[in-house]
């Protein structure tokens, strides 16, 4: 049976959320009236202790409703799903910015003036600012079992691991049977979420039921933990998301939304909002920073023996709500090449700077950065095409990666082949389309010079994830209505990448049906579906829509064995389309759903989720869903300032099926924009001399703008496995697609370095680094 | 004691008063004891209150003063009135074809919505080493007609700043700024580095010159962001003077650059990185004024 | 507190603000203008652009007292009797919106350029958008959108 004849499928409509969004009419959390507003007091400090704080005179203050400190809430942990268990507010202050207290006010402006009037006297404690040196003994410690914290699944904090480790083969043979290594380190610095709306949380309490709208990705998470820190049942936890402005993995589950839920505990009844300022938002949540260490060999042929990565991430003080950065999520970067022998370590530490989340194609920007600059280093020591290299050493469709079962597996991941992975054809695709063999000049030889300006091409590859895991935590339900339309109850999270439309156009497709005939319910926790993973990860299209697309089949299902009987024929032969139902291949027999269901009074629904625990279902038996990912690009280096200016990017991504293209288009360009903002323009700075973060605002945290981007041009590539059906795997072949072109700032970097020769091993690069780069290297 | 990061979109309560002519506006200041802010657009008033880097007791709004933001041109100079916001310099034709580094600066500056708000007034009175409008006016050099208690006072702009963020106004106000007529035989230039668009500036440059025959008559060149407020160049302006410029004398000029700037290290850049661009900036700045008119 | 009059999207109001209030906290807070967004404070992102007397503006570093005696559009003010203006229907069509908080404030910037000169290219309107932030797209979808609004865009007679 062939997918490709699809008629919704693979169109472009608009989202549905565009109309409101456009007219000012969608409501985001920060629209909504509250009674009482929040402000919290931050540290001063990156670490220090609370010796005494005195509330008193802040709470006289007229207005002042409610004030919470550690003396509070210490001892109440986020635990449930936590692999840390979290104090809300602790005497230990850990970054600048941690919460020493908490006011509710009747306004803004008086809580703030509360905040002045709190005394807190501190004991100041020595700070650590780098992972590696945050696991040196005698460094300061943020808990007292110690600074390191390894995100591997299903670690806690009794049997906490320190580290997280993927291996396979034999990595001390590998290297002996290389003919050429190459050895590097790289410094990548956090890029920040930095989305347009600020976080912002509000609570509403009636008796032992609490409601919560919350600009979160991930709504279902938040009441699941908010049940557990209150004792309640998950019933009595209503969390609604009508609109969030942009999240990119910056809006998950912290400890401001318990501190909002707590002051409207004492507020009984009222609603309690929380409004992060710009700032605050900023200096809430950031990717962590990547200290990577790589050591790759290969034979004289090309062929890559062993790949050995080490890396040491700073999640910060708190590091996220899963453990730490994440560091092999779902396999992204870690099977890229096919080797028979490959370590990956990862060490997430923690360090006295603000949290640290996943952000946008969390570990594979990282890996990829240091491995796809290894590998040029590599290619050019074998005198190697850096592309044939690539090539070479690329997996394909079918393969069984890792080849030999993984010997360390702190992820379980399982050993299987990748379904259909065409990393050959991407890459001659976006190369083509940049113009790689007329531009490239060879290592180090920008394509061309002009006075103080040099053009350098640079590319990059890496094996990226498809969004298809945890669907044992995923469900969906449809209910079909008298008239032949359906409703869709979902647990997805639109947060603007087009969700509610790509599921929508899923079940509308497999329906028969036209788009305005499904509606949606969603956005509130009180439908009954659920989806714990949620918006992250690039799981809700190709789970989620997986799970929804079983659902309906079992509503087709009893709609023919319904309609069999009238018909006349066996239910295998019964036709559903438009809201109708007929003969197959005789549409003169179609009978209304409307009179069918009408008659009969029985309405029609069925749900779906996966099995209970399923966290890496096969895509089909023995294979597993990944996608290949290629970036290239051409920059411009004037040599005398170090200015790196964008000339071109071309962005590819292999979605499998596009099930609303220009969305997925639009995917790949703010993916690839975000890129360019990390590798340029993203800049984290602390000053440690004077305790603040210099990146606390948009005059100094650089988000890319209009004038600053060239054409970006898109590859997205289609293939489907022909023999699965639309809701066997992946719905109609489509991968996730949220964010496989915001990995690839290492691009730009070898871009930069083809023009200048000079290899930079930090992200950003900023103009100073350039051009000190520039000028050691002429020095030499 | 509390100092916690800087968490607040508010303004402070302050008293404002929106005077209806000039000699209302200077009396508040002097009656004021040095609490009262001058607004004009309100874009740096507002953003450094909020930042609580000022909190003004008294807020005194030029709103209501009429007069103050035209541009009039007449045989011997260009006047332009201190509120006059940035918007309008760029669009005004005068502006770009007598003053073109003051429309170039005025284009790069901030965001548009900042140009639709901000004056070319308050740019001056904000004094900032960095501030983009102040090395076209220097290198032009703009004198400005600053109203007070004692009456109405001429100053060079070159004089008028003082250091970073300070001028020499005692409670007085500026109210115009005026060009002179130059040759049409004369150019000029601005330059500016940045991270990204609608930056504040690592480096800005002005470059004002004036050919004679095939030599470059005069020449007055300003760097901003590199000192503690905008500095001329006048051992890069004697190498050059009455000489015909050609990319290697410019070259070889650009080295006293040095001898005239004292950069630090922000946010947005390095002091080394500001020393070693300043001479690129400058070069480029005066190559760019030169060529102008050959 | 100080009363202004201030027109907004046609319809006009007499409000008392304090003087330390700014526009966007008058618009949303006491005016119930909700469509315009605050982003940073700071007049960086854009996000709480108006257009003042036709100027676009943020509206986060505008003392709402400055606003006295002039007309505020917002977002709202854009489409006439239900019918979308052109570049609504446009940022729809081509995709330009996807979480949507840029979204108000973009689409009166992008008005703005259009009004002024509905023949700006790509540079100019690239340009003349870099005082909005967006986080999501890409900019490339919203220059599409712009462009192709131009085309439709009412020719104003001009005599030359």
């Amino acid at each position: 049976m062939t997918n490709n004849a699809t008629s919704i499928v693979g169109t472009s409509p608009p989202i549905r959320e565009a109309l409101e969004k456009a007219t000012g009419r969608a409501r985001f959390v920060d629209d909504l009236p509250a009674d009482y507003h929040v402000k919290v007091l931050g540290s001063p400090h990156p670490h220090a202790l609370i010796t005494r704080i005195d509330i008193n005179q802040a709470a006289q203050l007229e207005g002042v409703s409610a004030i919470l400190t550690h003396e509070d809430v210490g001892s109440n942990l986020l635990q449930f799903g936590c692999h840390r268990p979290t104090p809300t507010m602790d005497k230990q202050l850990r970054y600048v910015g941690d919460y020493v207290a908490a006011v509710a006010a009747t306004s803004e402006a008086i809580a703030e003036q509360a905040l002045n009037l709190i005394e807190v006297e501190y004991e100041m404690l020595p700070a650590v600012f780098d992972p590696e040196e945050a696991l040196q003994d005698g460094a300061p410690l943020l808990y007292p079992e110690g600074n390191a914290y390894a995100n591997a699944t299903g670690t806690t904090l009794e049997n906490r691991k320190e580290r997280s480790v993927q291996a396979w083969g034999d990595i001390d043979k590998g290297f002996a049977d290389a003919d050429v290594i190459v050895e590097d380190s790289y410094d990548i610095k956090p890029q920040m979420h930095a989305a347009l709306e600020t976080h912002v949380c509000m609570a509403q309490w009636h008796e032992r039921e609490v409601t919560i709208w919350n600009s979160t990705q991930v709504p279902w998470e938040l009441r699941l933990l908010v049940s557990d820190y209150f004792k309640i049942a998950e019933s009595s936890v209503v969390v609604l998301s009508p609109n969030v402005g942009g999240g990119f993995g910056g809006k998950y589950t912290g400890r401001y939304q318990f501190i909002v839920c707590l002051l409207a505990k004492k507020l009984k009844g009222k609603r309690v909002k929380m409004n992060f300022t710009r700032e605050e938002s900023l200096l809430h949540v950031r990717r962590p920073r990547g200290k990577i260490y790589t050591r790759i060999g290969a034979r004289k042929d090309g062929t890559i023996t062993a790949l050995h990565l080490k890396g040491y991430f700073d999640i910060g003080a708190y590091g996220n709500f899963r453990g730490g950065s994440n560091s092999f999520h779902l396999e992204g970067g870690i099977l890229s090449y096919k080797t028979d022998n490959a370590w990956f370590e990862a060490h997430d530490v923690h360090t006295n700077h603000s949290r640290a989340d996943c952000m946008r194609a969390v570990q594979v920007p990282f890996l990829s950065f240091a491995i796809e600059s290894t590998v040029e280093q590599l290619a050019e020591k074998l005198e190697m095409d850096p592309v044939a290299f690539r090539i070479l050493n690329m997996p394909e469709s079918g393969d069984m990666m890792p080849p030999t079962e993984y010997t360390e597996n702190d992820d379980f991941f399982p050993t299987a082949r990748f379904d259909l992975y065409p990393g050959r054809e991407l890459m001659e695709k976006v190369l083509d389309k940049i113009g790689w063999k007329e531009k490239w000049n060879g290592f180090s030889q920008p394509s061309s010079v002009n006075g103080p300006i040099r053009r350098g091409i640079g590319m990059a590859y890496a094996m990226g994830y498809a969004g298809f895991y945890s669907d044992g935590s995923t469900k969906a339900e449809v209910v079909m209505n008298v008239d032949g339309s359906v409703t869709v109850y979902s647990g997805a999270q639109e947060i603007g990448q087009g969700i509610n439309t790509g599921i929508c156009m899923l079940a509308a497709e497999s329906l028969g049906l036209p788009l305005k005939d499904v509606y949606l319910v969603t956005g509130d926790t009180r439908s009954g579906q659920y989806d714990v993973i949620n918006a992250r990860s690039s799981h809700q299209l190709a789970t989620g829509g997986h799970i929804l697309l079983m659902a309906i089949e079992k509503v087709k299902k009893q709609l023919r064995e319904m309609a069999a009987p009238w018909l006349g024929i066996e239910p295998d032969s019964v036709v559903i389309r438009n809201k109708t139902v007929f003969v197959k291949d005789q549409p003169e027999t179609a009978m209304e759903i409307r009179d069918l269901i009408g008659s009969l009074g029985s309405p029609i629904s069925a749900s779906a989720s996966g099995p209970p625990g399923s966290l890496y279902p096969e895509v089909k038996p023995g294979y597993k869903a990944k996608q290949p990912m290629v970036m290239a690009a051409e920059v411009d280096v004037d040599m005398e300032t170090g200015v790196v200016t964008p000339v071109r990017v071309v962005t590819g991504m292999f979605p499998g099926r596009m099930i609303n293209k220009k969305v997925v288009r639009g995917q790949a360009l703010g993916g690839a924009v975000q890129t360019l903002g990390m590798a340029l323009w993203e800049h984290f700075q602390f000053d440690r001399e004077q305790s603040r973060y210099l990146s606390k605002d948009f005059t100094d945290y650089r988000l890319p703008r209009a004038r600053d981007i060239p054409e970006i041009e898109t590859v997205l590539l289609e293939q489907v496995d022909e023999e699965s059906l639309p809701h066997e795997g992946l719905p109609y072949g489509g991968r996730g697609v949220g964010e496989m072109t915001a990995w690839g700032a290492i691009a730009i970097a070898n871009a930069v370095e083809n023009a200048i020769g000079v290899r930079i091993r930090t992200s950003p690069l900023t103009a100073e680094i350039v051009l000190n780069a520039i000028e050691e290297e002429s020095t030499k | 004691m509390n100092a916690s990061p800087s968490t607040t979109k508010r303004l402070n309560d302050f008293k404002y008063l929106s005077p209806g002519s000039l000699t209302e506006a200077v009396d508040i200041l002097n009656q004021s004891e040095k609490q009262a802010v001058i607004m004009a657009g309100g874009t740096d008033v507002l953003v450094m209150t909020k930042a609580r880097v000022i909190t003004p007791g008294i807020l005194v709004s030029m709103i209501n003063i009429p007069g103050l933001s035209d541009i009039l041109e007449s045989d011997q100079e260009i006047r332009i009135g201190a509120l006059t916001v940035v918007a309008d310099l760029l669009k005004s034709k005068q502006i770009q074809e007598k003053c073109s580094a003051l429309a170039e600066a005025a284009r790069e500056f901030a965001t548009p919505h900042v140009r639709n708000m901000a004056t070319i007034g308050g740019n001056i009175c904000r004094s900032s080493p960095g501030g983009d409008l102040l090395p076209p006016l220097m290198a032009m050099d703009a004198r400005l007609t600053i109203v007070g208690p004692d009456g109405e006072r001429i100053q060079p702009i070159g004089d008028f700043i003082t250091g970073p963020g300070l001028n020499t106004l005692d409670r007085e106000i500026l109210t115009g700024i005026t060009l002179p007529h130059t040759s049409n035989q004369s150019s000029s230039a601005f330059g500016k580095i940045t991270r990204n668009t609608s930056d504040l500036a690592k480096i800005n440059c002005a470059v004002f010159l004036e050919k004679t025959g095939v030599d470059c008559s005069i020449i007055r060149i300003v760097l901003g962001a590199v000192a503690d407020r905008p500095v001329r160049l006048p051992g890069v302006e004697q190498a050059l003077e009455g000489k015909a410029l050609t990319p290697a004398l410019i070259e070889s000029a650009v080295v006293r650059t040095d001898d005239h700037i004292a950069p630090i290290t922000d946010a947005r850049s390095t002091a080394d990185y500001r020393r070693k661009v300043s001479r690129v900036l400058t070069s480029r700045t005066i190559l760019k004024a030169w060529e102008t008119l050959n | 507190m100080i009363s202004i009059n201030i027109t907004i999207n046609g319809r006009s109001y007499e409000t008392a603000v304090a003087p330390h209030q700014t526009l966007v906290e008058v618009l949303r807070n006491n005016l119930g203008h909700i469509e315009v967004k605050s982003g940073c404070g700071e007049g960086e992102c854009g996000a709480c652009t108006v257009l003042l007397d036709g100027h676009p503006v943020s509206s986060c570093i505008v003392p709402a007292i400055k606003a006295d005696g002039k007309e505020v559009i917002t977002i709202k003010g854009l489409s006439e009797n239900g019918e979308l203006h052109v570049l609504q229907q446009k940022f729809i069509e081509h995709d330009a919106v996807q979480c949507g908080y840029c979204t108000p404030g973009m689409i009166l910037s992008a008005k703005a350029i259009l009004d002024e000169n509905p023949q700006a290219d790509e540079a100019e309107i690239r340009r003349k958008l870099s005082g909005n932030i967006c986080r999501c797209t890409g900019y490339q979808q919203i220059v599409n959108a712009v462009l192709s609004a131009a085309d439709e865009y009412p020719r104003h007679s001009k005599i030359t």
